[in-house]
């Protein structure tokens, strides 16, 4: 099935995606976060806080966020 | 189901009409012919400048380049934006879209406010506490009018600032004038804006305000209060003297300097030279062999490696008399001939 998977952590990815029928939440994030940890993110499923046992629909948009996101000064 | 809220449907409308504005604009805003002819001549000039070593002259041509490159720069990046987006049109989010980010968005901050007539979007974030340091709550207004490509304008201003000591234009470690230093998240930031993903932007600008990054902060936590003069107790800005030796901070009043080397220093890592009293560095302080007190280098003998009290101590030293010498003898410098010497006894 096709969702919308966006991971704002570095220079962003926001595309559609497929992934198999019956995926949760949390099997989405294993395999596109490889060297993340879930509580290390804010997870959203249709911009709303998500479960990680959720099963993902058709058309579900679904974000990771990073908790942790550095700024800088200009140098 | 939350209730519809008019405002934001009308706001949903009215971010829906500008960034198709991008798309709809006109051939890209390109830098003229005149500021590439304006680069040419500050380049020359600068050469010019450098080639005569005026080095005054120099870094104010320099300053002035930069400014018109960067000019240049942003004239150009905001054409490349713009035409990203003619090139990916259907990316532009619906109304219905834009409505249901910012009912989201309502759901993410305590507070998020729109405003019509400036072209406004505004959410409060929650007290920012960077390693115990309190920062309060923060403003972040995303002005949606300025909308040029993925670089709208938006400010992030203190709501109860605490600045650091003697910068009050600095609210956050990488917030100053309002301006966020984005750092990592300018991509994310810029690529969430293009697609309207308002949650996504100001989300993410929270989770910068949430974060300290102890490399490269306009100030820094740990003098964010100041600090004290390690001698007198004095409470004194951050970008004080420092004591070349052992690094503690100085105020004006404590700071001294060697007076051979000029470098400063706290009265503790200066030496005292017992022969003309100047303050002396480690560095620059000499040992006398005989009594090893430090002095400085006009005020021992550099053949004898002494301090001038011990040189004066070893002369007189010197010139004491052995058995069967007098003190004229000394002085004289007489080499004195054992009694007899020479003599051969004589027969009667």
């Amino acid at each position: 099935m096709r969702i919308l998977y966006i991971n704002n952590d570095g220079a962003g990815f926001a595309d559609h995606v497929d992934v198999a029928d019956g995926t949760t939440v949390s099997k989405l994030f294993e395999q596109r976060v490889s060297n993340g940890r879930p509580a290390d993110y804010l997870i959203r499923v249709n911009r709303q806080p998500a479960a990680s046992d959720q099963v993902l629909q058709p058309g579900d948009r679904v974000s990771f966020t990073p908790t942790k996101i550095e700024g800088a000064s200009q140098a | 189901m939350p209730t519809f809220n008019r405002q934001f449907w009308r706001a949903a409308g009215h971010l829906e009409h500008h960034l198709k504005r991008r798309v709809d604009h006109g051939p890209p805003d390109l830098p003229s012919f005149v500021c590439f002819q304006r680069l040419r001549v500050l380049t020359d000039r600068l050469h010019v400048m450098e080639q005569r070593r005026l080095s005054v002259s120099a870094k104010s041509v320099s300053m002035a380049l930069h400014s018109e490159l960067d000019r240049c720069q942003s004239q150009i990046t905001s054409a490349l934006e713009a035409m990203s987006t003619r090139c990916n049109v259907d990316a532009i989010p619906t109304q219905a879209c834009l409505y249901a980010e910012l009912i989201a968005l309502a759901t993410e901050f305590d507070r998020c406010e729109v405003d019509l007539r400036k072209g406004t979007l505004s959410v409060v974030t929650e007290c920012i506490v960077l390693e115990d340091l309190d920062l309060g709550p923060f403003q972040i207004s995303l002005d949606w009018k300025s909308a040029h490509g993925s670089t709208s304008k938006y400010v992030v201003h203190a709501l109860e600032p605490s600045c650091p000591e003697y910068r009050s234009h600095i609210t956050h470690p990488h917030v100053m004038n309002d301006r966020l230093c984005e750092g990592e998240a300018q991509s994310a930031l810029r690529q969430a804006l293009q697609s309207g993903r308002l949650t996504d932007f100001f989300q993410i600008i929270n989770r910068v305000l949430h974060t300290y990054n102890s490399s490269s902060p306009y100030a820094s936590i740990d003098d964010w209060n100041g600090t004290n003069c390690q001698d007198c107790g004095a409470n004194i800005a951050s970008d004080c003297s420092h004591c070349h030796a052992c690094g503690d901070a100085l105020c004006d009043d404590c700071c001294t300097c060697c007076s051979i080397c000029e470098t400063s220093a706290c009265v503790g890592c200066l030496q005292i030279c017992p022969g003309c009293e100047n303050q002396v560095c480690s560095h620059c302080a000499n040992v006398c062999e005989r009594c090893s007190k430090s002095v400085c280098p006009e005020c021992l003998d550099t053949t004898t490696q002494l301090c001038q009290e011990c040189d004066n101590v070893a002369e007189s030293e010197d010139c004491e008399p052995a058995n069967g010498e007098t003190a004229d003898d000394c002085e004289a410098g007489i080499e004195v001939q054992p009694a007899g010497l020479g003599e051969v006894a004589v027969p009667a």
